[in-house]
């Protein structure tokens, strides 16, 4: 009798798991939805300047970042030093250090799950767990986050890998449409800009592109990156 | 292996280790911690830095595409994609999308001319 308590408890868990798992993963499905146009974009770009599909692919599994994978490209296309690259792409992630401490308590107790969900949390998983954080009051399960975090990570590789392997054919095959995939990379950081504008970024935001606008026209692009970013922080800085 | 593709692969790694360590790190701070409640609050230069970051990669990685548009008699073109993207950005806050209609918008200018 005993037993069998435990085996339906267990047998409820299991279940439990799996709904909340499958929630998770219909939680994915708008970013999913909007990750797989932009990782087809990468991969497509990454091909035709250079990488092998199989390449591309590794970049977006172990990365796993938008703004630092078409970083990446820009440096590839330029002929950027990759060390800069590097610094850039961590600099520009530095806005993620934010985002684990808000959400840290309502998130599992269980490292194993923490650290596998922070894998996953780009811009858009952590805002939609933040819409979650509003209508959910209890913490989140682990296979609701994970759930979650795949159903992202899944989309921008499985996009990735069919951009890397049909970019060639679209290149010989349609030649306009592979151009037009070329504007994908200006379109999505605009988008992000875009994304990140707010009453109290604007201002120093318009000083950084500005800034970088002029140097990259004069052919200083790097600096122009890092005198922006400065003159960005030293408005803010200043209004506050 | 050749060199260039030994660097490729040290930067990606390199890029894959400071994303992850930027989403993970906080989850490793002890709760208390002033720099944790610090991060929390969103005060500080680190709020400002990502944003003014991404404005300006918008900025550098436009300049040089608008430039090569205008060489190329394409202004037209990147400019009705250009328009398309904030569009659909202005009613949707979708990048997915945005990009998707920025695409599509390039295409359709295109194929029109």
């Amino acid at each position: 009798m005993g037993r069998g308590n435990a085996f339906l408890r267990s047998e409820a868990a299991v279940t439990a798991r799996l709904s909340n798992g499958a929630a998770g993963l219909r939680a994915a499905a708008p970013i999913a939805i909007g990750y797989f146009p932009v990782a087809m974009a990468f991969g497509a770009a990454a091909v035709k300047l250079g990488l092998e599909p199989a390449q591309a692919i590794a970049v977006s599994a172990l990365v796993f970042a938008g703004a630092s994978q078409f970083l990446l490209l820009t440096a590839l296309a330029s002929g950027n030093a990759l060390p800069i690259v590097v610094v850039l792409s961590g600099l520009v992630n530095l806005r993620h250090l934010l985002y684990g401490p808000i959400l840290l308590d309502r998130l599992p107790q269980s490292g194993y799950a923490r650290f596998l969900f922070a894998f996953a949390l780009t811009d858009e998983v952590f805002a939609a767990t933040l819409a979650r954080r509003s209508t959910v009051p209890e913490k989140f399960g682990t296979a609701w986050l994970l759930g979650l975090g795949f159903g992202a990570y899944a989309s921008w590789v499985a996009g990735t890998a069919l951009g890397g392997l049909l970019g060639e054919a679209l290149e010989r095959d349609a030649p306009m449409a592979a151009e037009a995939t070329g504007f994908a990379l200006p379109a999505l950081f605009v988008a992000i800009t875009w994304l990140n504008l707010s009453r109290e970024t604007a201002i120093p935001m318009a000083a950084s592109a500005a800034v970088a606008a002029v140097c990259a026209w004069l052919g200083y692009t790097t600096v122009g990156l890092f005198a922006g970013a400065a003159l960005a922080c030293l408005i803010h800085g200043m209004r506050r | 292996m050749s060199s260039d593709a030994g660097h490729l692969w040290a930067a990606i790694v390199a890029m894959a280790a400071s994303t992850y360590a930027t989403r993970g790190l906080p989850f490793l701070a002890d709760r208390d911690s002033r720099a944790l409640s610090l991060l929390a609050s969103g005060a500080g230069p680190l709020k400002m830095l990502g944003p003014a970051l991404l404005a300006g990669l918008a900025a550098v990685t436009v300049t040089p595409s608008v430039a090569h548009a205008c060489e190329a008699n394409r202004l037209p073109v990147y400019l009705s994609a250009l328009f398309a993207t904030l569009l659909v950005l202005r009613s949707r806050p979708d990048a997915g999308l945005a990009v998707l209609a920025g695409v599509a918008a390039y295409w359709l200018s295109l194929t029109a001319l």
